[in-house]
């Protein structure tokens, strides 16, 4: 018996006189062909039953030495042991701003073999190749943001790994997935079945998706292998944080033109016994937009209202006020809405950050708002996930959409340790207005998951 | 291709439609409105022709259409900033200057920093205001917009519209006739995979890719829908496609629904312009054309055409340089030009899988290389022209030896012969053999009561009781003669010599040429 692996476009194939698990019978080839996720698999068990093989799926860049000397804390330490123990896979969980990435660096250093670091936002991406050039002094390949270079260390976005699984799906034997909790959505969790790297690591601080595809994760990465909840680091390594709620009312002319339509969505709704108690409920209202003229004229008018809520002139003279009150904090405004936050840059003259803010640019704010040179940040949602700010002191929320995920990570923003700061999280809202809701069910949500302590 | 909510489809019992828009009125119409709109907005500000298309979705037309073809003229528009200044620069400069401040709380503290920046630049205030945020998508000028005329832009709406709906496709399936050389190079190119095969409905091919294998999945939408302009552009195509609708973002649930289109249905609303004139001066070398031309010149009897159906050679399919055809005989021609070691091995290796066809390969001499030897069939060597002749004697040859065959397949097979006049392309075709098949075994048969008059089989009856009343014809002009043939239910002009006559012509009229028995050429000779 004897069996040939190679690696094709993501998957690796198998010629030779025997079937292995987790393969299939590919006539377009006339040999069997199994995802590259399960190399490892296929690899343990050709070597369990003796069977002969020659292995050609792997192509790693040529690589130097990669020795760095990050020092672990003790926490980090277990995590890491915890990661080898179980065959160098699985999903390590700690809160934001526990430090993550050393862990993945160490990995890399022992292991001292080529890996890809692939991580959500340009941002991560950013930082992830300053820390990597740092820590190995060695150039390390991009993918993403325009860029597609590889090196035997590589970092990329999600989206572009997924558009070149093809190519990149051999080349590194260590995959480390930070936040990991975008892994399993649809397409992404192509990443880890077509990347044949048998060492895998996960790094999130929010295992738990609202929809359950982290049940996913097991199969795509590894299971958890260890977890922190955020009160164990609370004081010790990270700031604690105060939340503040500021409610503004809209002006008597925005509270007119909102009352007027957002009449038109509800009486829409009435008149066609419509009631929307979830998601799917308002996904099927907006399908019928697309062959009900009227029901398109009322999801106009909902998102005007929407937007004179979250654009309320009272929320910006309320930032002012906070703004001039807290002369010495460092602060980033947060707001879901790019309108808005060009609106703001334009009247306060604030440097502003959105996904539509070019690599450079966001580079030298995020430069500035470090040295000191920018005191405010006003963004989108570009810096929901893992940026490392840590000098911001204070944060305040324009508008939101009530996701969980994205206020812890917002939170996280400012939850980094800097001697005996207590950040300050303040929210702005519109009294009266259908964003209290949103903003209601952020906060209750945070109440019983995320301040409760874990065990 | 469409951003996916600008998708416009029909689902009815497993199967979904694109809504195309038909070539009327009021859509004609509606794409001239949109192309004039961005027309006379040259210089104008984006977000203003946004603003102006807007109104145009809520008039009676589906605003997914309205909002589509403003895509699709989107991108034969070049926008730029109006400042000259550097946007980001501006940005920089300004917000460095208000960081001054603990917060700009007012207009006069914002124009005081403005015109501090006005002045490091040597500007206006209006220009540093202008260009803070002049680079933003919005306020981009239309500096130049390519035209096209409605029918056009609909068409190319409607291949958007189909592509964009291939996003979300796992497979694709097609028959199609020609066009085979680019869709098979783009399938390539795509990282595609296929499975093909001759039907009788047509050559089959199924497209997806690697991981298809395991799971349904859109991996390969985008791919598949970069594939079918090619397909479209072909004529005679067919195209089904498994669509997934609906799903969680994690890619469970949702329903896989059918596509299914056809050219003679579809075709004329997806497919650009008539095809190209060039379609057919589009040689892969001069190498090719000059054999093309040089062919076709001889008038050989052999009939040549260029890229023919694919041939299935093992699990690839090879698409040989030409097909040259004469009856049921069929010979394929491959030019091989430039070379490199592996991709010559590659080729005997795919050519070595086909099996029961006849191929002539042309090889560069000065490139000959042993291995081609090995392969089965006719190889000829060449410097800078693809000789005629070899190619010719092979034709010769290789008909000989078809016709062997086919005279061996019809010995001990009888064919019958009824009624006066029997052609011979009947029973060719009756038998499936080539004519001189059926003459040359006829020949060695009896065929008593018959004689072979040309291609046709005339039994010895027929031909006394026309040549007694050709002999009776008073004016034995060749029109008389050949109404009376005609009238007889015989068309053959070999049959006037073969009763023993010749014509005399006296110019080109057929009134005024004239019949002479053999015996009288002696006759007339002496009396001249």
């Amino acid at each position: 018996m004897y069996a040939a692996l190679n690696y094709d476009r993501g998957t690796v194939l198998i010629r030779g006189d025997i079937k292995v698990p987790y393969s299939s019978w590919d006539p377009r080839v006339k040999a069997f062909r199994a995802m590259a996720l399960y190399y490892k698999d296929i690899v343990d068990y050709l070597n369990r039953s003796e069977i002969q093989f020659d292995d050609h799926v792997l192509n790693p860049p040529p690589c130097p030495e990669l020795r760095c000397s990050v020092r672990l804390r003790n926490y980090q330490q277990e995590a890491l042991n915890s990661w080898c123990k179980a065959g160098r896979r699985g999903v390590i969980v700690l809160p934001t701003g526990a430090g993550k990435t050393v862990i993945a660096l160490k990995a890399i250093s022992e292991a001292n073999i080529p890996a890809i670091v692939v991580v959500p936002t340009l941002d991560l991406v950013e930082q992830w190749r300053v820390r990597l050039t740092k820590e190995f002094k060695v150039e390390v390949g991009v993918y993403g943001g325009g860029e597609n270079t590889l090196k035997p260390l590589t970092v990329s976005t999600y989206d572009s790994a997924y558009l070149r699984i093809e190519e990149l799906g051999n080349r590194f034997p260590l995959i480390v997935f930070d936040e990991v909790h975008h892994l399993p959505a649809q397409g992404y969790s192509q990443i880890a079945e077509m990347f044949a790297s048998p060492m895998r690591m996960g790094l999130t601080a929010t295992y738990e998706r609202p929809d359950g595809y982290h049940m996913e994760l097991p199969r795509l990465v590894g299971g958890k292998v260890y977890e922190l909840p955020p009160e164990a680091l609370a004081g010790k390594h990270l700031s604690t944080y105060t939340l503040h709620k500021v409610f503004v009312e809209l002006t008597p002319r925005e509270q007119e033109e909102y009352d007027r339509l957002y009449k038109v969505f509800t009486d829409y709704l009435k008149s066609n016994n419509i009631t929307l108690r979830s998601p799917t409920d308002f996904q099927h209202f907006i399908m019928r937009t697309g062959r009900d003229r009227n029901a398109r004229k009322a999801l106009l008018a909902r998102n005007r209202a929407l937007e004179i809520a979250l654009n309320a002139q009272a929320k910006i003279d309320t930032l002012k006020k906070i703004l001039s009150e807290n002369p010495s904090e460092r602060v980033l405004t947060f707001t879901q809405h790019n309108q808005l936050v060009y609106r703001i840059s334009r009247e306060l003259l604030i440097p502003a950050i959105t996904h539509k803010t070019v690599k450079e640019e966001r580079s030298e704010i995020l430069h500035n708002f470090k040295t000191g040179n920018y005191r405010t940040i006003i963004t989108s949602k570009v810096l929901d996930e893992g940026i490392d700010i840590p000098d911001a002191t204070m944060a305040i929320i324009l508008s939101g959409t009530g996701s969980r995920r994205e206020f812890i990570q917002r939170l996280g923003r400012i939850l980094r340790k800097k001697e005996d700061k207590k950040a300050r999280l303040i929210e702005i809202v519109s009294r009266e207005t259908a964003e209290t809701k949103i903003s209601q069910r952020r906060i209750r949500r945070q109440d019983e998951k995320d301040i409760r302590v874990r065990k | 291709m469409l951003p996916s909510p600008l998708l416009v489809a029909r689902v009815r019992r497993g199967f979904v439609n694109p809504v195309y828009a038909g070539m009327d009125e009021a859509n004609l119409e509606a794409a001239k409105t949109l192309i004039d709109l961005f027309q006379k907005n040259i210089g104008k500000r984006k977000g203003g022709i946004s603003d102006e298309v807007e109104q145009y979705e809520e008039v009676g037309f589906d605003y997914r259409f309205i909002r589509g073809l403003a895509t699709l003229l989107e991108r034969r528009c070049i926008f730029e900033a109006k400042s000259s200044l550097d946007s980001q620069n501006v940005r920089k400069l300004t917000f460095q200057e208000a960081n001054k401040y603990r917060v700009v709380a007012s207009q006069e503290d914002r124009a005081e920093i403005l015109s501090r920046v006005a002045d490091s630049l040597g500007v206006s205030v209006d220009e540093v205001e202008e260009s803070l945020y002049g680079d933003l998508e919005d306020q981009l000028i239309l500096k130049e917009f390519k035209p096209i005329n409605p029918e056009d832009l609909l068409r190319q709406y409607n291949l958007s519209l189909t592509q964009t709906l291939l996003f979300k496709s796992t497979h694709l399936e097609f028959t199609v006739k020609g066009n085979w050389q680019r869709i098979f190079r783009k399938i390539k190119y795509l990282g595609l995979m296929y499975s093909a095969e001759a039907k009788p409905e047509g050559f089959w091919v199924a497209v997806d890719g690697p991981l298809s294998l395991f799971k349904l999945t859109e991996r390969y939408g985008t791919s598949l829908a970069k594939l079918l302009p090619e397909i479209v552009e072909a004529e005679g195509w067919k195209i089904k496609a498994s669509i997934v609708k609906g799903g969680d973002s994690a890619g469970g649930g949702g329903r896989v629904l059918q596509l299914e289109l056809r050219s003679n249905e579809v075709g004329y609303l997806l497919k650009h312009a008539p095809p190209e004139p060039s379609s057919e001066g589009a040689f892969d070398s001069s190498v090719e054309e000059r054999f093309s031309k040089n062919f076709q010149s001889l008038g050989f009897g052999w009939k040549l055409a260029r890229e023919p159906e694919p041939l299935t050679a093992g699990t690839h399919v090879f698409i040989p340089d030409f097909s040259l055809q004469k009856d049921s005989a069929k010979v394929y021609l491959e030019i091989v030009g430039f070379w490199t070691q592996e991709y010559l091995e590659r080729k005997v290796q795919k050519l070595q899988q086909l099996s029961g066809v006849d191929l002539i390969i042309a090889v560069d001499e000065s490139l000959a290389c042993s291995k081609l030897r090995r392969v089965k069939g006719k190889i000829i060597y060449y410097k800078r022209d693809v000789p005629l002749r070899p190619v010719v004697d092979f034709l010769r040859e290789f008909e000989e030896r078809h016709l062997t065959g086919q005279i061996a397949t019809l010995k001990g097979r009888e064919i019958k012969l009824e009624g006066d006049v029997v052609e011979i392309a009947g029973i060719a075709g009756r038998l499936g053999v080539s004519e001189e098949a059926v003459k040359r075994v006829l020949a060695d048969r009896n065929t008593l009561g018959y004689r072979l008059i040309g291609d046709t089989l005339i039994s010895e009856a027929k031909l006394a009781k026309i040549g007694l009343k050709l002999s009776m014809l008073q004016e034995k002009t060749l029109s008389k003669a050949v109404q009376l043939i005609e009238a007889e239910g015989v068309r053959n002009s070999d049959l006037i010599e073969a009763l023993g006559y010749t014509v005399k012509w006296h110019g080109l009229d057929m009134e005024k040429a004239v019949l002479h028995k053999k015996t009288d050429v002696g006759h007339e000779k002496a009396n001249g």
